[in-house]
C-alpha cells in the first residue's frame, strides 16, 4: 500500500459527482458540420494538409505537425472540407484561431488503420512518432502534446497516471476508468514501455470514486501497476499536487516532473495512446461530461472532437439561449462566449451551472481564509494587494509564478473577490513586461552593436581619407619634382602655356605654375585609389560580413541559452533556432571560403602587376625610370597598350601597379627609391627564374627568359642611372618638404604660443591680410581691373573683421 | 464582461463572517448583563448607534455605497468589542463617542473597511482610557457580591453626568498589582471578588470563560486559525510563571489569574484575531500573538495601567507589517521562504 500525503490547504466544494456518473457513457448522433482548430495543444498550430472542397476519411490527418511542440489533428468522420479559416474557437476571451470545416457526409467511412497487436516490438521512438501523429494531447485539461512530455532527456523512475478528476461535477474520467479499465491499462503499459519501464507506476484516484477504483484494481492485478486512493481535496488532481500526495515530493518552482524522475498523464491519454498505438486509431474523440443543475439531460459522451457546442447541447433538448455555459469544471473551466464553437482535445466538461454565479465583491479584509486553502501555500491576500497595484517586483517575490490558478482561494475568499482573475491579469501582465523588457534589451544591443560598426567604419573611411589625402600630396610632390626635372621640363611647358590664359584671369593662380598640373594628378590619385582598393575593399567587405554573421551565430546561441533556461528543453523554439544556427554557420564557412579565396588571388595581381611594369619600364629602354611623370603618361597612352599584354584587365591592373608604384615612389627618396627599384627588379629576375626552373612549357620558358633579359637590362639602366639621379629633384623635393617642415614649425609654435601670443599673431594675421589686400585693390586700381569691385569688398570684410576683433578683444 | 473562474463559491460571506463573530459575543454579553445589569447593553446600543452613524456619515462624505458597506456588520462588530470593553453605567458619550472615534479615525481615515493598520475598537479605547482614565477604570462590583444599582443612580451616572462611586470596587488586576505589603492570600482574603472566585476574582473568571466559548466556537467554524490566540496565551502564561513567586507580597499573579483576569481572552480570541490588523502567515500569527501575551504581562507587572491588552494589541499591530515580512511561508516547490527578504537586500 502506497504511502499517501497530505497536500496544504485545498478546499471542499460540493461534489455534484453524482449528477452525471449515473449512466453509461452514451454516444452521440453524426452531426452535419464539425469544426476542427488547428491548435487544439499547448504549443504550435498544426499544418492543414488538406486544401478546400478536399474528401476526408473519418481519422485522416488534415493538419500535421508543425515541428517538435505540436501535434497533428485529424478528420472526425469522412466529409468534405469546407473551409480553412478563422473561426471562433474555444477560449474565454472569444478568440478567432485557424480551423478546418468539415461537412460531414454521413457515412463516416474510417480511413486503413493497421492496427498493432505487437506493440512491444516497437522503439521509444516510432511509439513518440505514433502519439505524434496520432495528435495526442493531455486530455486532462492542459493539452500539452502528450509526445513533447513523454521524450524528455532525464531518466524517469516514477510513471503516475492521474485519475483523481477532482474538480467538482466532471464525471468523465470517473466513466472512462469504469468502462475502459482495460485500454487504459494497456496504455499505462506501452506509456511504461515507452519510459523504459520504471519501477514504480501509480495511477492515482481519489475516494470518491469506489467503482472505478473497484474496476482499476481489477483491470490491473497481476501487473506492477499500483492503484491508490486517497481522500477527497480539491485540488488533489493538479499535477504538482497529486505528486505531493503519492510522493510526498514537490517538483521545484519553475521546473517540470521530470526532475523527480516523474512524468504523469491522465487516464484518458493512456487510453489515447492504446488505441493510437494498437488499434491505430488517432485521437478523434473523447469523453465529455454535460453537466450541472441547469440542463435536464446530463451524462458522459463520446464526443468527437470538433463537435459544435451548440449541436450537443440540442441534441441533449436543451435551449441555451442566455445561459451561462461553463467549458471544463466549476472550479477551472472557462465561460464560452458562445456556443459556436467545437469540443476540442481538452473539453472534459460542457458545465451548465443553472445558478447565479455572480456575487457582489467587498473589500478584501485579509481574513487569511485564502491562504489556507491555497494549495501552493502562497498568500493570496498579498498577491491580490500587490497584483491591484501591479507591483511585479512584489509579486515575483511572493512567487505568484507558482499560482496554478486552482481557484481554491477565490472559492473560499468571503469577500467574493476574483482573485484568479487578478492573478490572471498580474501574470499577463508580467510577461508582457518581461517581453517588452526583452525586446528593449535586444533592441539596445543590437543599437550598440550597430554603433560601434558604424564607428568603426566612419574611423576607417576617415584613416583612408587621410592615407588619400597624403598620397595626393606626394602625388603632387612628385610632379612637381617631375616638372622640375630636365626631361619633363620640356613637356612641362604645355601645361604651362595652357595655364597662361588662366594666368590672366587670376592673378594668384598664375604664381602657381603647378595649378594646371594639379587635376592630372587627383585624377591619377582616384584612380589608383579606386583600381588598388578594389581588392582590399572585397576582402575588408568579406571580413565585414564574417563578423556580423559571428556576432549573429552568438545572438542566436544566447536566445537558445534563454529559451532553454525559460523553457526547458521542451521549447518549441529551440529546432527552428537550431537550424538557423546551423544556416549561419554555414553562410559563415562559405564567406570564409571567399575571404581566403579574395586574398589569394589579390596577390598575384599585384605581382603580376609589378612584372608588367617592370618589364614595360625595361622595354621603354632609355626612359627615365625615376620620371614617373612620363611613366604614367605613356602608360595611359594608348601606343603603350600594344607593348603591354594584350588583355583590357591586364591593362587596369598594370595602371594599377603604376599608380601604386608612383605613389610609392614619389613618397621615398630618390636614392631609397632607387635601391627599392633595384631590389624589386632583382626580385622580379629570381621569381622568373624559379618560374623558368619549374616551367617545362616551351613558349612560357622563352617568354621567361626573355623577361628575365629585359630586367636584367633594367637593372643595369637603373643602377647606372645612379648618377643621373638629378640634384634638382632632390632640391625641389627638399624644397617641398621644407615647405612643409616650415608649416610644421609653425603649428607647432603655435600650439606652443600662449593665449596672448596667439592673440597677437592673430592680430597681426589679421593686418597682415588687410595689408595685401589693400595692395592688391591699389594695384587693381592701378590696372583698372574689372574685379576692382570684389576688391574693394574683401578689403572692406578684413576691415570690418579687424575692427570687430579689435572690439571683442580690447573689451576683455 | 465574461466571468473567469471559479463558478464555485462558498457560502461564507464577509457579512456573514462579521456577524458570526458578533454573535459570538453573545456569552460574554449575557455574562456581563448578569453581572452587571443593564449597563453593558446601554453601552452596546450607544456604541452601536456612534458606529452606524459615524460609518455612514463617512461612507457618504467618501462617495461609496452607504447600504452595502453597513450591511457587512463590520462597524456593528467595532462597536460591539468596544462597548464591551468600556465599564457599565459610564457617561452616554463615553461609548458612543468612542465607537465614533474608532470607525472615524481608526478606520475610515485609513481607507475604511481592510485598510486599517490598527484594530479600532482598541485604538478608541485607548484613547477614552488615556483622556478619561477615571471613567474608564470604574468598574461596578458584581450585583451577586454587592447590591445591584438602583436604576436612579445608574440613569444619573450614564446621562447625568454623576458617577457611581459607591458602587465601584478594584478590579482584580489593579489588588494584584498593587498588593501593598500584603501577600497574595491575605490580598485574596480582603477582597470579595478576588475571594469569591476561583482563581482571578468572580466577575473576571466568569467573563473570560465567556469570552473563552464564544471564541472556541468561531475557532470551531475556522474563522481564524489557533495559532495567534494560543500563541498569546501561551506567552503570557510563560511570561507569568517566570516572574510568579507563588504566595510572595510581590507575587505578580499565577498564569492562571492571568488567563482569566482583565481582557485576556477577549484580545484572544476576538482582538488580535482581527486579520486586518494581525499579521498574515501563521508563523507571523505565532509571532503577532507570543508578542502580544509579552507586553500584556509586561504592563500588566510593570506598567501604569491595570490592564495591557488594548496597548499590547496596538504595538503589535505596529510589528505586523515587519512580522509579515519576515514569515513569507514557503511556498510548494521552494526551497525556501527567504525570497522576499533576499530580493530586498538583493537590491
Amino acid at each position: 500500500m502506497r504511502i499517501i500525503h497530505d497536500i496544504p490547504g485545498g478546499v471542499f466544494p460540493p461534489e455534484q459527482k453524482s449528477l452525471s456518473n449515473q449512466q453509461q457513457i452514451d454516444t452521440l448522433p453524426l452531426f452535419a458540420e464539425y469544426i476542427i482548430p488547428l491548435k487544439q495543444h499547448i504549443g504550435v498550430a498544426a499544418t492543414p494538409c488538406i486544401s478546400v472542397g478536399d474528401q476526408v476519411l473519418k481519422g485522416q490527418q488534415i493538419g500535421v505537425s508543425t515541428g517538435f511542440m505540436s501535434t497533428a489533428v485529424h478528420a472526425p468522420t469522412s466529409g468534405i472540407v469546407k473551409a480553412i479559416d478563422y473561426h471562433l474557437v474555444s477560449h474565454p476571451s472569444g478568440l478567432k484561431d485557424v480551423a478546418i470545416t468539415l461537412t460531414a457526409d454521413g457515412q463516416d467511412t474510417p480511413i486503413d488503420s493497421n492496427p498493432r497487436a505487437d506493440w512491444q516490438a516497437l522503439g521509444k521512438r516510432e511509439l513518440l512518432d505514433i502519439i505524434r501523429s496520432a495528435g495526442i494531447a493531455g486530455l486532462g485539461g492542459a493539452s500539452f502534446p502528450t509526445a513533447v512530455k513523454l521524450d524528455g532527456q532525464r531518466p524517469i523512475d516514477t510513471l503516475i497516471i492521474n485519475g483523481t478528476e477532482c474538480e467538482p461535477y466532471i464525471t468523465a474520467d470517473d466513466m472512462l476508468m469504469r468502462e475502459h479499465a482495460d485500454e487504459i491499462r494497456t496504455g499505462v503499459e506501452i506509456l511504461a514501455h515507452l519510459l523504459g519501464n520504471p519501477p514504480t507506476i501509480v495511477i492515482g484516484i481519489e475516494d470518491n470514486k469506489p467503482e472505478a477504483i473497484a474496476l482499476m484494481k481489477i483491470a490491473c492485478a497481476g501487473t506492477k501497476i499500483e492503484i491508490a486512493s486517497f481522500p477527497t481535496k480539491y485540488p488533489s488532481g493538479g499535477e504538482k499536487q497529486l505528486i505531493q500526495i503519492l510522493t510526498a515530493k514537490e517538483v521545484p518552482s519553475g521546473d517540470i516532473p521530470a526532475a523527480l524522475g516523474i512524468v504523469m498523464q491522465n487516464v484518458g491519454t493512456a487510453r489515447a495512446i492504446k488505441q493510437a498505438v494498437v488499434d491505430d486509431k488517432p485521437l478523434i474523440e473523447r469523453i465529455t461530461t454535460v453537466t450541472g443543475e441547469g440542463i435536464e439531460q446530463r451524462g458522459n459522451f463520446h464526443t468527437r472532437i470538433g463537435t459544435k457546442v451548440e449541436d450537443l447541447l440540442q441534441h441533449l433538448n436543451f435551449d441555451a439561449q442566455n445561459t451561462k455555459v461553463v467549458m471544463g469544471g466549476p472550479m477551472m473551466g472557462f465561460e464560452l462566449p458562445s456556443l459556436d464553437v467545437p469540443v476540442v482535445k481538452a473539453t472534459n466538461c460542457l458545465l451548465i451551472p443553472g445558478y447565479d454565479t455572480s456575487s457582489a465583491t467587498a473589500e478584501c479584509i485579509r481574513c487569511g481564509l485564502c491562504a489556507e486553502a491555497c494549495p501552493a501555500q502562497l498568500l493570496p491576500q498579498q498577491l491580490y494587494w500587490y497584483s491591484k497595484a501591479d507591483d511585479h517586483d512584489k509579486l515575483n517575490a511572493y512567487h505568484l509564478s507558482d499560482c496554478i490558478e486552482c481557484g481554491a482561494c477565490a472559492y473560499v475568499c468571503p469577500s467574493k473577490l476574483p482573485l484568479v482573475q487578478h492573478y490572471r491579469a498580474a501574470k499577463a501582465s508580467i510577461k508582457q513586461t518581461a517581453e517588452d523588457q526583452l525586446r528593449s534589451d535586444r533592441a539596445r544591443a543590437r543599437f550598440e552593436f550597430r554603433k560601434q560598426r558604424m564607428d568603426a567604419a566612419e574611423a576607417e573611411k576617415e584613416a583612408k581619407r587621410l592615407a588619400r589625402k597624403a598620397a595626393t600630396e606626394k602625388a603632387k610632390l612628385a610632379k612637381q619634382a617631375a616638372a622640375n626635372s630636365p626631361s619633363a621640363n620640356e613637356k612641362a611647358t604645355k601645361p604651362d602655356a595652357v595655364a597662361d590664359p588662366l594666368a590672366a584671369a587670376d592673378p594668384l593662380a598664375a604664381a602657381d605654375p603647378l595649378a594646371a598640373a594639379d587635376p592630372l594628378a587627383a585624377a591619377r590619385a582616384k584612380l589608383k585609389q579606386t583600381k588598388a582598393g578594389e581588392a582590399d575593399q572585397q576582402s575588408e567587405r568579406l571580413q565585414k560580413q564574417l563578423k556580423s554573421i559571428a556576432q549573429r551565430i552568438e545572438f542566436i546561441d544566447q536566445q537558445i541559452a534563454d529559451t532553454l533556461s525559460e523553457h526547458g528543453e521542451e521549447a518549441s523554439l529551440i529546432p527552428q533556432l537550431q537550424s538557423k544556427r546551423a544556416a549561419s554557420v554555414l553562410k559563415q564557412e562559405q564567406l570564409q571560403a571567399k575571404l581566403a579565396e579574395c586574398s589569394s588571388t589579390s596577390k598575384p595581381v599585384e605581382s603580376s602587376g609589378l612584372a608588367a611594369t617592370a618589364s614595360r619600364d625595361a622595354s621603354q629602354g632609355n626612359a627615365p625610370a625615376t620620371a614617373t611623370a612620363t611613366a604614367t603618361a605613356t602608360a595611359t597612352a594608348p601606343e603603350s597598350t600594344s607593348t603591354s599584354t594584350s588583355a583590357p584587365t591586364d591593362i587596369e591592373r598594370a595602371e594599377n601597379a603604376i599608380e601604386s608604384l608612383t605613389v610609392a615612389r614619389a613618397a621615398k627618396r630618390p636614392d631609397d627609391r632607387q635601391r627599392e627599384a633595384l631590389k624589386r627588379i632583382d626580385d622580379n629576375i629570381a621569381r622568373c627564374q624559379q618560374q623558368l626552373e619549374d616551367s617545362s612549357d616551351q613558349q612560357l620558358r622563352d617568354k621567361l627568359k626573355l623577361r628575365i633579359s629585359k630586367l636584367e637590362a633594367k637593372r643595369a639602366e637603373t643602377q647606372s642611372s645612379e648618377a643621373f639621379t638629378p640634384s634638382a629633384q632632390e632640391v625641389s623635393t627638399d624644397k617641398a618638404l621644407q615647405a612643409i617642415e616650415r608649416a610644421k614649425q609653425v603649428a607647432a609654435a603655435q600650439a606652443k604660443l600662449s593665449p596672448e601670443e596667439k592673440l597677437q599673431q592673430q592680430y597681426l594675421g589679421l593686418q597682415a591680410r588687410l595689408e595685401k589686400a589693400k595692395a592688391r585693390l591699389s594695384k587693381a586700381e592701378a590696372e583698372d581691373s574689372e574685379h576692382i569691385d570684389a576688391f574693394r569688398t574683401a578689403v572692406t570684410k578684413i576691415e570690418v573683421k579687424l575692427s570687430e576683433w579689435t572690439r571683442d578683444h580690447d573689451a576683455n | 464582461m465574461t466571468q473567469t473562474s471559479p463558478h464555485l463559491q462558498s457560502s461564507l460571506s464577509t457579512a456573514q463572517l462579521m456577524r458570526l463573530v458578533i454573535f459570538a459575543c453573545i456569552p460574554a454579553t449575557v455574562a456581563m448583563t448578569m453581572l452587571y445589569g443593564v449597563g453593558t447593553l446601554i453601552n452596546l446600543a450607544l456604541a452601536a448607534a456612534g458606529a452606524v452613524v459615524a460609518e455612514a456619515a463617512i461612507l457618504a462624505l467618501r462617495g461609496r455605497k452607504v447600504r452595502s458597506a453597513l450591511l457587512d456588520s463590520s462597524a456593528l462588530l467595532t462597536a460591539v468589542l468596544l462597548a464591551l470593553a468600556i465599564p457599565p453605567y459610564a457617561a452616554w458619550w463615553l461609548p458612543f463617542v468612542g465607537a465614533i472615534i474608532a470607525i472615524i479615525f481608526a478606520k475610515q481615515l485609513f481607507g475604511g473597511l481592510g485598510m486599517n493598520p490598527f484594530n479600532p475598537a482598541m485604538v478608541a479605547y485607548v484613547v477614552l482610557l488615556i483622556s478619561f482614565p477615571l471613567a474608564m477604570s470604574s468598574w461596578p462590583e458584581a450585583q451577586q457580591l454587592s447590591a445591584p444599582i438602583p436604576n436612579e443612580v445608574a440613569l444619573a451616572a450614564i446621562f447625568g453626568g454623576e458617577t457611581i462611586d459607591g458602587y465601584t470596587a478594584a478590579t482584580p488586576l489593579d489588588i494584584v498589582r498593587n498588593l501593598q505589603g500584603q501577600t497574595y492570600t491575605e490580598a485574596v482574603a480582603a477582597n470579595q471578588e478576588l475571594a469569591m472566585g476561583k482563581v482571578a476574582g468572580y466577575a473576571s473568571e466568569i467573563i473570560n470563560v465567556a469570552f473563552l466559548i464564544g471564541g472556541l466556537y468561531l475557532l470551531k467554524r475556522r474563522l481564524f486559525s489557533w495559532h495567534a490566540p494560543v500563541a498569546m496565551l501561551l506567552a503570557l502564561g510563560i511570561m507569568s510563571l517566570l516572574f510568579w513567586t507563588g504566595d510572595g507580597s510581590d507575587s505578580r499573579g499565577s498564569p492562571l489569574f492571568h488567563w482569566f483576569s482583565g481582557a485576556t481572552m477577549m484580545g484572544a480570541f476576538f482582538i488580535i484575531t482581527d486579520p486586518v490588523s494581525g499579521a498574515t502567515s501563521n508563523r507571523g500569527r505565532l509571532i503577532f500573538g507570543a508578542l502580544v501575551g509579552v507586553m500584556i504581562y509586561l504592563i500588566r507587572a510593570f506598567g501604569n495601567y491595570p490592564d495591557g491588552v488594548a496597548f499590547a494589541v496596538l504595538i503589535a499591530n505596529l510589528a505586523a507589517p515587519f512580522i509579515d515580512y519576515y514569515t513569507v511561508p514557503r511556498s510548494y516547490g521552494r526551497e525556501n521562504a527567504t525570497s522576499v527578504i533576499a530580493k530586498d537586500s538583493d537590491q
